[in-house]
């Protein structure tokens, strides 16, 4: 399991590592559009909202309180 | 808006895997010592009377200089409303016992029987602190706690990143450990046992029980090219305690659908026909997540991909889509559309036969069982819009609308009249960002 792991990882990096763009290049990425997540509070409610009403939660990260949500 | 400056931080804010650290990233105020205040305010509302939230946050970051960031967030969920016990509609009138164990409440026959006493206020505070490592990686720590009437929640977290290839490339390892404490109101009812009428001994288990939940995450971010990235993260999360909904219960009926008549729930013995749900005392899940960014000439695709499975027989798919259409440099339309598909957990019951699932003295035959509908199948799909203006170079407003329903699937349901009503809610929030 543990290679399997370490051996995916690898993978990855060597497969991406062909992958990028140099740091004048940075322009679009650096918008708040393009983050992952642009707006912080649209995300934060959508996952208090469905962890509340839906039976998974989770998956983006770690971090954040539980609740007894009804 | 352009809260962030191309500075060295810019390369670790867009390779960003980790819903946590991202927002620290983004929080990240134009010049060391600003503060980047975030405010917003959701109102959710359910169709039918049911639950109603106001949700007013706040969260405020600081650059410490030299990447280093904190942030401090205060969120207070106000809940009003009725939210469903987890017996079903029936042909007869029904009685159910308060939460509290005094007092009662009577559900007209082909009426949804709903919990009136639903109302709790919750205050979470949450703080994080993101500190570099070295010019490469950095360490995310994060604390939260949360409180309401009936429940407590900590949480601690940890999360370390590492740039590669340039920082094109990311690798974030998280852990996170939660421990709640669950009051119930009127406390513990025993799982399985029958609800009990008000002002007899109500057999509780106690004041509280508690549950403990530990998430790890790994994660892997790649900047494809200038106008595109993605992410992929694995989380195995597992928990152990109480996982029960206190409130819930599940209606034993007689095989011919009307309620329970057998000696248990005669007269006299205190017992109604509803025994109380429950849950394994454990859970673990794993979760597949996929996040794709990708900078048309103006405008922005946001897709994500989420595949959940756990141990209880539950998976899901989860599709979200978001298209930032930008209407010049100042403002943008979003709309957005989410789909989501879950699967019933192997213990989801309609509801409980006298005879084959409880005996003649009321003992369970079944081991565990939830007639919840949250934790049986259903489609969710939302649709929404939002709308956002640059309002100064530091400031941002947006606002957005949206409406979700959820479609229950009630193809196993015995006796036509039982169903569990589809459920519709509307969203709207609106936020104010700046630079302080």
């Amino acid at each position: 399991m543990k290679l399997s792991l370490l051996f995916i990882v690898m993978a990855l990096l060597a497969g991406c590592s062909s992958m990028g763009v140099e740091p004048w290049q940075r322009d679009l990425l650096a918008k708040d559009s393009m983050q992952p997540v642009p707006n912080y509070f649209e995300n934060f409610y959508d996952e208090h909202i469905y962890f509340s009403k839906e039976a998974s939660s989770g998956g983006q990260g770690v971090g954040g309180g539980g609740c007894g949500c009804n | 808006m352009q809260l962030i400056k191309i500075k060295g931080k810019l390369a670790m804010a867009t390779c960003t895997l980790l819903q946590v650290s991202a927002s620290v990233s983004q929080a990240g105020a134009s010049q060391s010592g600003d503060w980047d205040i975030d405010s917003s305010f959701l109102y959710y509302s359910e169709s039918d009377g049911r639950v109603t939230a106001f949700e007013p946050a706040v969260r405020a970051g600081v650059d410490l200089g030299d990447d280093e960031y904190i942030n401090f967030q205060v969120v207070v969920d106000a809940l009003t409303g009725a939210t469903p016990n987890g017996a079903h509609k029936s042909k007869q009138v029904q009685t159910f016992t308060n939460p509290s164990g005094k007092g009662e409440y009577t559900v007209q026959p082909g009426e949804l029987p709903l919990s009136t006493t639903f109302r709790d206020t919750r205050v979470a505070v949450t703080a994080e602190w993101d500190k570099p490592i070295d010019r490469l990686s950095s360490v995310l720590l994060g604390a939260s706690v949360s409180a309401e009437v009936d429940y407590t929640s900590l949480g601690v977290s940890s999360t370390y990143q590492r740039d590669f290839n340039n920082k094109n490339t990311t690798l974030a390892a998280g852990l996170a450990l939660t421990f709640d404490t669950i009051m119930p109101i009127g406390e513990v009812p025993e799982g399985l046992n029958p609800m009990r009428v008000g002002g007899v001994d109500q057999q509780r288990l106690g004041a509280s029980d508690t549950r403990e939940t530990i998430d790890l995450v790994i994660g892997f971010t790649q900047i494809v090219s200038r106008t595109t990235l993605f992410q992929l993260n694995y989380t195995f999360g597992t928990s152990s305690g109480y996982h029960n909904d206190y409130n819930n219960v599940l209606t034993v009926v007689n095989p011919d659908g009307t309620l329970s008549t057998a000696p248990w729930v005669a007269s006299g013995t205190g017992n109604r026909p509803y025994l109380f749900e429950k849950r394994p005392d454990s859970r673990s899940r794993n979760i597949l997540f996929f996040r794709g960014v990708h900078h048309l000439t103006e405008d922005v695709i946001n897709f994500s991909y989420r595949y959940f499975t756990d141990d209880w027989g539950i998976n899901s798919h989860t599709l979200d889509f978001r298209y930032r259409y930008q209407l010049n440099s100042r403002q943008y339309l979003q709309p957005h559309i989410r789909y989501y598909t879950q699967t019933g957990a192997d213990f989801y019951r309609h509801d409980l036969v006298q005879g084959s699932d409880v005996d003649a003295s009321g003992v369970a035959i079944v081991q565990y069982a939830s007639s919840d509908y949250r934790v049986g199948a259903f489609d969710s799909t939302t649709l929404g819009l939002s709308y956002g203006i640059a309002l100064t170079n530091n400031s941002e407003l947006t606002i957005r609308g949206e409406l979700m329903q959820q479609k229950i699937d009630n193809s196993e349901v015995p006796r036509a009249g039982e169903e569990t009503p589809d459920l519709t809610a509307v969203i709207f929030q609106m936020g104010y960002r700046f630079i302080w």
